[in-house]
């Protein structure tokens, strides 16, 4: 499979999990989405990753442009004093082109997890055709924590209704970077 | 809502449950049909799941060696359980160790299977359980009927309802404001509490590596918040490598809920896990429990049971637990796989479940690992006579359907006891004592029998 398919493969699919995606530059899409958490939660606080390498430069001021405040209390004591978080932003290691997932080696899994929106920027050249290659992917010794994310938060569990954002995030974009 | 017969002014519970289990499952099957109408190699990927099953399961021994050998090397503690009663007594050993207060629990039907909830309780420690449905159930005091939707037999006005009243506030009958109440409650637990406890999806032999597929995020929290985590995993729950682990997750979930991937899926290895979670002042606990499932193992007619992922998709495509519903079965796990599974690692009082089922073949055709439920279901028949024949139990059933048989010679007698049995059955205690009403109906007689109702409408007629 050619990387431009995999890449079609993979936006189909997370198109169809309603993650929402970006171009790596600032657009009026991604200025709308981040408005959106920024209202809708009505919390300012963003999680940016600290280990999160090249950032792409506009990012820092798409986040303030939306009301956002970027902090990195990624220390579990940290995060327990402050549970009610906007956004998360990390950086995925690879996306799933069969499912549409992103998948996390160094970014605190607490990040995809805590916050009410995730903006993970992944890059365009990281994408895989499915687990088989992620595993093979991954070097020795594993990652102590590999967490996928393959959409928002969600259940079906009231009469088969699809509820998103139950306990994660229930806004979910990637800023495809290259 | 639905009403089988317009002489009924109100429909029956079972009635109710049928809707709400109707309902649910026909989106069930909505959604796995686009999803595998675009995977054609999904028979192909069956097949390749079910021979890493079958091939895992005729070495386990060596896998499990292997498997426990990488995560104690990597400085993990592993519990070995060889009952329920020490798998209870090992999850409350930690928590007293780490002063436990408050734990929070994901979906894991093998706790349900040791009954861990209400030891853990009376050892003074709060459980709190995170899935929703399993949150809905719990506050319910109800149990799980069935293994991916805890709470499939309960309407979305049913919960609101429940939550009104638990909560003391009036939630409104939507689904979404529902989720938000739970959302807000179970953060503070998530936060606050000490323990974490869930079940494990995979083991991996050849890395050690612990797999956990999940859709809400509540698992997540359990395994990576409170200080301490306890896993606990049925020994039957094997990959042998990383390959194989990957066809297993993708069958899991086409299987259960119709999609690619879960939402969440969390792989812990070691030896980076076993080495980080002390220093981040954690502590993590596997529990390996048999619990009869090695007497399953060592009988190569019934080992095939064993091969079950827990996906739940038998349930769904069985006609049986859709008219009756998960809680009939009385047992932990329910439905086709339970029918199965429960008679094979604990045969006492459970072995008539073989009898819940019309052998269809839907569950087998369904199955993502290809188990031959059918064959195993007949397989718990012939056990179930083998044990019946000695049973004491047999000669009342033999006296009970001699006595029925005379009833129905005789149309005054039988009119009578018709009429005695509707007057029992109006009494709702009297429902309770004959062990009916709880989980299924015991349909009250008609008024006039068959016979009386034809030979009437016909003088009426004339």
């Amino acid at each position: 499979m050619t990387a431009q398919t995999l890449l079609e493969q993979f936006l189909r699919q997370a198109e169809r999990l309603d993650i929402a995606v970006f171009p790596d530059r600032p657009t009026p899409a991604l200025k709308e989405w981040l408005d959106k958490i920024r209202t809708a939660t009505g919390f300012q606080q963003a999680w940016v990753d600290p280990d999160m390498e090249n950032s792409p430069p506009f990012l820092e001021e798409a986040l303030s442009g939306s009301g956002f405040q970027g902090a990195f209390p990624l220390e579990p004591q940290e995060i327990n004093s402050s549970p009610n978080v906007a956004l998360g932003v990390t950086r995925a290691d690879f996306g799933l082109a069969y499912s549409g997932s992103l998948a996390f080696i160094r970014a605190n899994p607490l990040v995809t997890l805590v916050p009410a929106g995730l903006l993970a920027v992944l890059d365009a050249k990281k994408i895989l055709p499915a687990y088989k290659e992620l595993f093979l992917a991954l070097t020795s010794p594993l990652p102590a924590i590999l967490s996928l994310v393959a959409g928002p938060s969600q259940t079906s569990d009231i009469e088969k209704k699809l509820i998103k954002g139950v306990h994660g995030p229930k806004w979910v974009a990637i800023l495809l970077d290259g | 809502m639905r009403t089988r017969f317009p002489l009924l002014d109100t429909p029956s519970p079972n009635l109710q449950l049928e809707a709400n289990l109707d309902n649910a499952i026909a989106h069930y099957f909505q959604k796995r049909a686009l999803t595998l109408a675009e995977i054609p190699e999904y028979q192909d990927l069956v097949q390749r799941a079910r021979n890493i099953r079958l091939d895992t399961l005729n070495d386990l021994p060596s896998h499990l060696k292997r498997f426990r050998g990488v995560l104690e090397n990597a400085g993990v503690r592993v519990i070995e359980a060889k009952s329920a009663e020490e798998a209870r007594r090992a999850v409350s050993d930690i928590a007293k160790r780490h002063d436990v207060k408050r734990a929070v629990k994901s979906k894991s039907m093998l706790s349900e299977e040791v009954r861990l909830n209400e030891f853990l309780e009376e050892s003074g420690v709060e459980v709190v359980e995170t899935d929703l449905g399993e949150l809905i159930v719990q506050l319910a005091k109800e149990k799980p009927s069935h293994i991916l939707t805890p709470c499939i037999h309960k309407s979305q006005r049913e919960i609101a309802e429940l939550f009104s009243r638990v909560f003391k506030r009036d939630v409104p009958d939507e689904e979404s404001a529902i989720a938000e109440l739970a959302r807000v409650f179970l953060r503070e637990k998530f936060f606050s509490a000490d323990m974490g406890l869930t079940g494990v999806n995979f083991g991996v032999a050849e890395t050690g590596t612990l797999a956990f597929v999940e859709n809400e995020g509540n698992l997540r929290y359990c395994a990576l918040l409170p200080r301490v985590h306890v896993a606990l995993m049925g020994i039957e729950r094997i990959a042998p490598d990383m390959e194989t682990l990957g066809t297993l997750l993708t069958v899991l979930t086409l299987a259960g809920t119709g999609q690619r991937a879960g939402a969440y899926t969390t792989l812990l290895s070691p030896p980076e896990f076993g080495r980080k979670a002390p220093k981040q002042g954690r502590f993590f606990y596997l529990i390996l429990v048999d619990n009869g499932r090695s007497g399953l193992l060592s009988d190569p007619k019934r080992r095939e049971t064993l091969a079950c992922i827990r996906c739940g998709a038998c349930l769904n495509a069985c006609v049986v637990y859709r008219h009756i519903g998960g809680h009939a079965y009385q047992a932990p796990y329910m439905g086709p796989i339970g029918a199965i599974l429960m008679p094979g690692i604990h045969p006492k009082g459970t072995e008539h479940l073989g009898f819940f089922s019309t052998l269809c073949g839907a569950c087998r055709e369904i199955c993502p690992v290809g188990i031959d439920i059918p064959g195993q279901l007949l397989a718990v028949r012939e056990q179930f006579f083998r044990h019946a024949t000695r049973s004491p139990a047999r000669g009342v059933r033999y006296l009970a359907f001699l006595l029925a048989s005379h009833i129905g010679r005789h149309p005054r007698v039988a009119s009578l006891a018709r009429r005695v049995l509707r007057l029992m059955l109006a009494a709702p205690c009297l429902k309770h004592v004959l062990g009916w009403g709880k989980v299924r109906d015991l349909p009250v007689p008609a008024s006039r029998s068959f016979q009386e109702r034809f030979w009437g409408d016909r003088t009426d007629a004339a």
